[in-house]
């Protein structure tokens, strides 16, 4: 059903030639200090900037370029342009225990911001591997899951409508935006065809690289190399300028009206959001904090490192699942089609006497959704109002109705007091973002490199015990298969 | 000329035939049921050759940063008899210090002439020989060897990058050198896949030379090498005897169920008329699919025709799926508004059914 939902609406739009709204509530954290950052990068040269336009919403953008980044000194002029603003930009935010938001036009920018991190943290210039550093944080947040620091608005605006093409096709701004806002009396498809042939990734056309970029960097580079006067110089990297720039306006134009409409008072406050703001924060805090105690950043992750980072998000994956299910009703709902939440009505409450003082309430709950993930022994709690919890005890399946059977585990008291005929969503526990326990098992367990890391196999442990003759037979045996 | 290359020749009419390369062949395996796609290469041309030549439009080209980018580094690696390529092999330990013999094929005969490729194919192929006689001289490096494939009963001549074998393996291994930046983990999935599947192009070439001297084609294994480059540098990253077992496999299907096509493309085909005449193109089935754009210049003629039929593919691949049972947009929408004829069969009433309870879904969710 779920699946189902998401081509419905691509259908409805495609039917209406405009992009349908998926949700209610916003899905992203804006801050109203983010940064648009828009860079372009070289062809092929994937750790180059070649143009960039910064500023902040709804503001213009500051443009700046270097004629040929395979220059290595040129591209560090600009890199080092680009370090107040962020410098400036994250201090302001930890001063005031606030996180810094970037927002990028679409995936590929995206990958490419991660990519820059990664290699000019380890050049030989100290402001230009400041800069990769701080763009570490943003790249590092990126693939974790309710992350709010680096945001490509393609990402975002996905989370709020669907459109009638392709999701692939959606990572396109400007196709995006032609599809949410198309233009009046124009064929949609047409419109967006038109759009597509505007760059609004990290890089620009091959034709136009072919026929403008090209030449001019030529140009340029051979009047440096007949050393031809300053002037001339500057005659050409304007030319450079001009063309970038004729890429760069559009792209952060297009990230500025993506963020203006998902700013817009349409979208209804949700409150899962502000839980992941506050751990951005906390996240945002710790990483300035290490980086001041100059605790360096590697470019791979030690195997400690690395199980610490997959549990943070794995963990990270479920906390968003569980606010989201809590306070985002699209989720909800799309929780209860998935059966990822059990709604129920209440049929039985029995409260049982164990003991003296010593009470049990027993549930009987009914269900009619067609899908369901459970199994007896799994705790489940509310995901509304007062925190109280089950434990399935049994789930039978009969006719249109799934019967549970549950006890009441935490929040006695509001169980005891439900009523017959009560509707309940149950779904998983609230999130908690804090790693404690896990990373305390973790040391203990990797405390020695895991041979899986290692250069040396482990020996072979010999087994005592001697095959079945019939390996077969036995598993069937064990497994209650047998013929 | 062969019969399959006369019927070849008669299919692509007017338009001379181009060196489709293993990344030609490669694209097949990427859309196996894309019969336009076949029949494309197959004839001995390309998506780009049809878009430039035949629809004369102006298809996809690589930038010229990327492309002084690729052969910079290619160059890098393989000048100077492939010293660096040779190093990178040293560094991971892969071929020892005694390991030095190279062998390179562009040498022998440069130029794109019909003499210099077959020049360049006896030398890969005497060299090549000489590693399954077991002989000491063997090179451990051939760089750009050159073998034929053949594909519906005509051969085609690829280049590949390079083949490497230490002195005790059986024999050698395909290598790939490609110009993207190695990112660990990050890398993207679908252009290493890509990758490897272009180099095991070049295994089934040395597999058909080994069956037709009679040795077991299995002596190439399933594995191929890989090298990328170290970011923002020319410093090459080397990935030896990556396993390609699923790219093999996938690609022997696309091109297994090559030879039935060709009468299939033939039949399509208006007597008197060839994939040069004007509209015939558009009479050869296609599969039009979300990842066309990644490897195929025709990629928008096929998304118009998709958008033209109302075909579910152009809300992508998993809506082409679910809406397989109305057939068409049109239709689905019909099924989901209950207007036009009524359910046809089981398939599109439980369609309907879904498809109406998703909407009502989307309706309280979103209020639309």
């Amino acid at each position: 059903m779920s699946d189902l939902i998401e081509v419905v609406a691509r259908l409805r739009a495609l039917q209406n030639g405009q992009a349908v709204p998926i949700t209610r509530q916003r899905q992203v954290f804006i801050q109203p200090h983010a940064r648009i950052l828009t860079l372009l990068a070289m062809a092929g040269e994937d750790t180059s900037v070649h143009g960039v336009a910064i500023g902040q919403l709804g503001s213009p953008p500051e443009i700046a370029i270097t004629p040929d980044p395979r220059q290595r000194d040129d591209q560090y002029d600009l890199l080092r342009w680009l370090l107040p603003y962020f410098e400036s930009y994250f201090a302001e935010c930890l001063a005031v225990g606030d996180f810094p938001q970037i927002w990028v036009s679409s995936g590929g920018s995206l990958g490419h911001l991660d990519t820059l991190a990664d290699r000019l943290r380890f050049t030989d210039d100290p402001e230009v591997q400041r800069i990769g550093t701080l763009w570490t944080y943003a790249g590092e947040r990126s693939p974790i899951a309710g992350q709010q620091a680096l945001v490509s608005a393609t990402a975002a605006l996905r989370a709020h409508y669907a459109t009638g093409q392709q999701e692939a096709e959606d990572e396109h701004l400007g196709a995006l935006l032609t599809w949410i806002e198309p233009p009046p009396g124009r064929d949609i498809l047409a419109a967006v065809a038109a759009a597509e042939a505007q760059p609004m990734g990290a890089k620009t056309d091959p034709q136009f690289d072919t026929n403008e970029l090209q030449p001019a960097v030529a140009e340029y580079n051979q009047a440096r190399s007949a050393g031809e006067p300053q002037a001339v110089l500057d005659f050409h990297r304007d030319q450079i300028q001009r063309k970038l720039e004729s890429v760069l306006r559009p792209i952060y134009a297009a990230t500025q009206r993506a963020l203006a409409l998902l700013s817009e008072p349409r979208w209804q406050s949700n409150p899962a959001l502000d839980a992941l703001a506050r751990q951005e924060a906390e996240e945002f805090a710790r990483f300035m904090e290490a980086r001041e105690a100059g605790h360096n950043l590697p470019y791979r992750d030690g195997p400690k490192a690395g199980v610490f980072k997959i549990v943070a998000r794995e963990k990270a994956v479920d906390n968003v699942e569980a606010g989201s299910l809590r306070h985002d009703r699209s989720a909800r709902e799309r929780g209860v089609a998935s059966g990822a939440v059990l709604r129920v009505m209440v049929t039985e409450n029995q409260r049982i006497k164990l003991a003296p003082r010593l009470f049990e309430n027993r549930l009987v709950l009914s269900s009619h959704q067609d899908r369901l993930h459970l199994r007896a022994g799994e705790e489940l709690w509310t995901l509304d109002g007062s925190k109280m919890s089950i434990r399935v005890s049994a789930v039978e399946r009969r006719g249109p109705f799934t019967w549970i059977t549950a006890t009441a585990i935490k929040g006695k008291r509001i169980a005891k007091n439900l009523e017959i005929g009560t509707t309940l969503d149950f779904g998983p526990a609230e999130a908690n973002w804090q790693l404690g326990l896990e990373l305390g098992q973790m040391s203990v367990r990797l405390a020695r490199e895991p041979w899986t890391h290692g250069d040396t196999l482990p020996s072979p442990a010999p087994n005592g015990r001697a095959m079945p003759a019939d390996l077969l037979a036995t598993i069937e045996q064990l497994t209650g298969t047998g013929r | 000329m062969r019969p399959e290359n006369a019927r070849l020749a008669r299919l692509r009419g007017s338009i001379e035939p181009v060196d489709v390369g293993a990344r030609g062949i490669e694209s097949v395996a990427r859309n196996v049921e894309c019969l336009r796609l076949r029949a494309i290469v197959i004839a001995g041309l390309t998506p780009t050759v049809v878009v430039k030549r035949i629809l004369g439009g102006v298809p996809d080209a690589m930038s010229p940063f990327a492309m002084t980018l690729s052969q910079s580094f290619e160059r890098r690696l393989l000048a100077n008899a492939g010293g660096s390529l040779l190093t990178a092999y040293r560094e991971k330990g892969v071929l020892t210090q005694a390991e030095a013999k190279i062998g390179s094929i562009a040498d022998v005969a440069s130029g794109d002439s019909p003499i210099a490729r077959l020049s360049r194919e006896q030398e890969t192929q005497r060299l090549v020989a000489l590693k399954r006689a077991g002989d000491p001289e063997a090179r451990n490096l051939i760089l750009k060897p050159q073998l034929p494939l053949t594909l519906v009963g005509v051969t085609h001549s690829i280049e590949l990058d390079y083949l490497v074998s230490a002195d005790a393996d059986p024999f050698y291994r395909v290598g790939v050198i490609k110009s993207y930046a190695d990112r660990g983990g990050k890398t993207d999935k679908s252009d290493i896949r890509s990758a490897c599947r272009e180099a095991v192009v070049g295994t089934l070439a040395l597999q058909q030379l080994l069956e037709a001297d009679g040795h077991d084609p299995e002596l190439t294994g399933d594995s191929v090498d890989l090298i990328l480059r170290a970011p923002g540098s020319f410093t090459p990253r080397l990935f030896p005897a990556m396993r390609a077992q699923s790219e093999l496999a996938s690609l022997r299907r696309a091109l297994t169920s090559a030879p039935r096509d060709i009468e299939g493309i033939e039949q399509l085909i208006p007597s008197g008329q060839t994939l040069a005449t004007p509209g015939v193109l558009d009479q050869l089935p296609n599969r039009y699919r979300s990842s066309c754009k990644e490897h195929c210049a025709l990629w928008e003629r096929c998304r118009a025709q998709a958008q033209a039929d109302a075909h579910p593919v152009i809300l992508g691949d998993q809506a082409a799926e679910l809406l397989a049972a109305a057939g068409s947009l049109d239709r689905a929408v019909d099924l989901l508004n209950g207007t036009g004829r009524p359910p046809e069969n089981q398939a599109q009433a439980r369609l309907a059914e879904d498809m109406r309870q998703a909407a009502d879904l989307l309706d309280r969710i979103a209020n639309v």
